[in-house]
């Protein structure tokens, strides 16, 4: 048995499990307010600059060295310029966010949120910001998802970091996002359809994980399920939204946004 | 086994897993903080350029996509079509916090 156990501590100490992306709403603030919030209005106003109704918006929150190989961003989200009532009862106009966000204290849970640049940004750990912003068609579709209330319908609160985007068992706030795109392009909120449809012409992002990695993230953490995969594990990031939307001729422009207002492709 | 599961139980949640499940802590503690950080950020002016957020609404564009319906009724309706650059605020936006985040920070300020 002691052997046993050394053999164990000795396995878990150099083990270093892989960081996946989860979806906080609210972490440390790691930056100045001041910079976050120069930073955001920054990424509003190239957004507007551009015209975009609607956009696919990325965040890093974790130091990108912890990252897994493919993934860039740790959270994915959809921006709507809207109307925006304040509680003076002034309205201004700006950008809303809108979040699949894992619950407080319940990490294999989530819920949708809305939230709006500074609080998108509060605590990444890079100011960098993914911006994708599909043809205008598409970003009025998207509009007219959220609007109408669809994309409540597209969401299943159980969450997995890693979630398979061909099935509904899991969902992550890529894969959430790319429901949505898809329910805009094909004009439903059908799961089975839109899952099938994702099964065709989208292509998700592997995991590099060994698999005894995955097998102790599966067993002790509650936001990561291997449970939706069978064999290799693969999800939706947003870099891989941004491919499938460039390959089907539904992207105006793809592009990662730095502190200091440097513009640089995404893809 | 019993003693075994504990051992790496403990190890597992006090080193490498960290990693996976610090991704939602100190939500309110944060988002409390994020209103005064802000505020001491813009000094006097803070009262100006801050708002808190309690309704947005999707624009809609009119005329610039003839066919997409516009039935749906939660959405408000530009009448131009669509101007580059879109009309930005210059204020900062956050969410107006929640009747748990009001009740910390007004304990924090009464210590």
């Amino acid at each position: 048995m002691n052997k046993l156990l050394c053999l164990l501590v000795a396995v878990m100490l150099t083990v270093s499990l892989p960081t996946f992306a989860g979806s906080a709403q609210n972490t440390e603030l790691q930056f100045t307010a001041k910079e976050v919030d120069e930073f955001a209005k920054r990424v509003e106003l190239f957004a507007a600059k551009e015209g975009a109704r609607a956009f696919i918006i990325g965040r890093v929150g974790r130091p990108e060295k912890d990252l897994p190989e493919g993934i860039n961003f740790t959270h994915t989200a959809i921006a709507v310029y809207s109307s925006i009532t304040l509680d003076t009862g002034e309205t201004v106009k700006g950008y809303a966010i809108h979040n699949l966000y894992q619950k407080e204290g319940q990490a294999d849970k989530s819920e949708l949120v809305i939230d709006y640049p500074v609080d998108f940004f509060w605590g990444v750990s890079n100011l960098k910001a993914g911006i994708i912003i599909p043809t205008p068609d598409l970003q009025q579709r998207i509009i007219n998802v959220i609007a109408s209330g669809k994309d409540q319908q597209l969401h299943n609160e159980n969450y997995s970091v890693i979630a398979n985007p061909f099935n509904n068992t899991f969902q992550n706030c890529t894969e959430h996002t790319l429901n949505i795109l898809n329910a805009g392009v094909y004009q439903t909120t059908d799961m089975a359809q839109l899952k099938n449809n994702a099964k065709q012409h989208f292509k998700p992002q592997k995991i590099k994980a060994s698999p005894f990695k995955l097998l102790l993230g599966n067993w002790f953490v509650d936001d990561v399920s291997t449970k939706d995969h069978s064999g290799k594990v693969y999800t939706t990031t947003f870099t891989t939204i941004g491919k499938y939307l460039q390959k089907n001729d539904l992207l105006s422009k793809a592009v990662v946004l730095k502190s200091e207002g440097e513009v640089e492709q995404l893809l | 086994m019993n003693t075994l599961n504990k051992v790496i139980l403990i190890l597992l949640t006090t080193t490498s897993l960290q990693s996976f499940a610090d991704s939602g802590a100190s939500q309110n503690a944060s988002a409390a903080s994020k209103h005064s950080a802000l505020a001491a950020s813009h000094g006097s002016v803070a009262s100006a350029k801050l708002g808190s957020a309690i309704l947005a609404t999707p624009l809609v564009i009119i005329g610039a996509i003839g066919s997409v319906s516009l039935k749906a009724g939660n959405e408000l309706m530009e009448s131009a079509l669509s101007t580059t650059p879109l009309e930005i605020t210059e204020k900062t936006i956050t969410t107006a916090p929640s009747p748990a985040q009001i009740m910390k920070i007004n304990q924090q300020e009464k210590l």
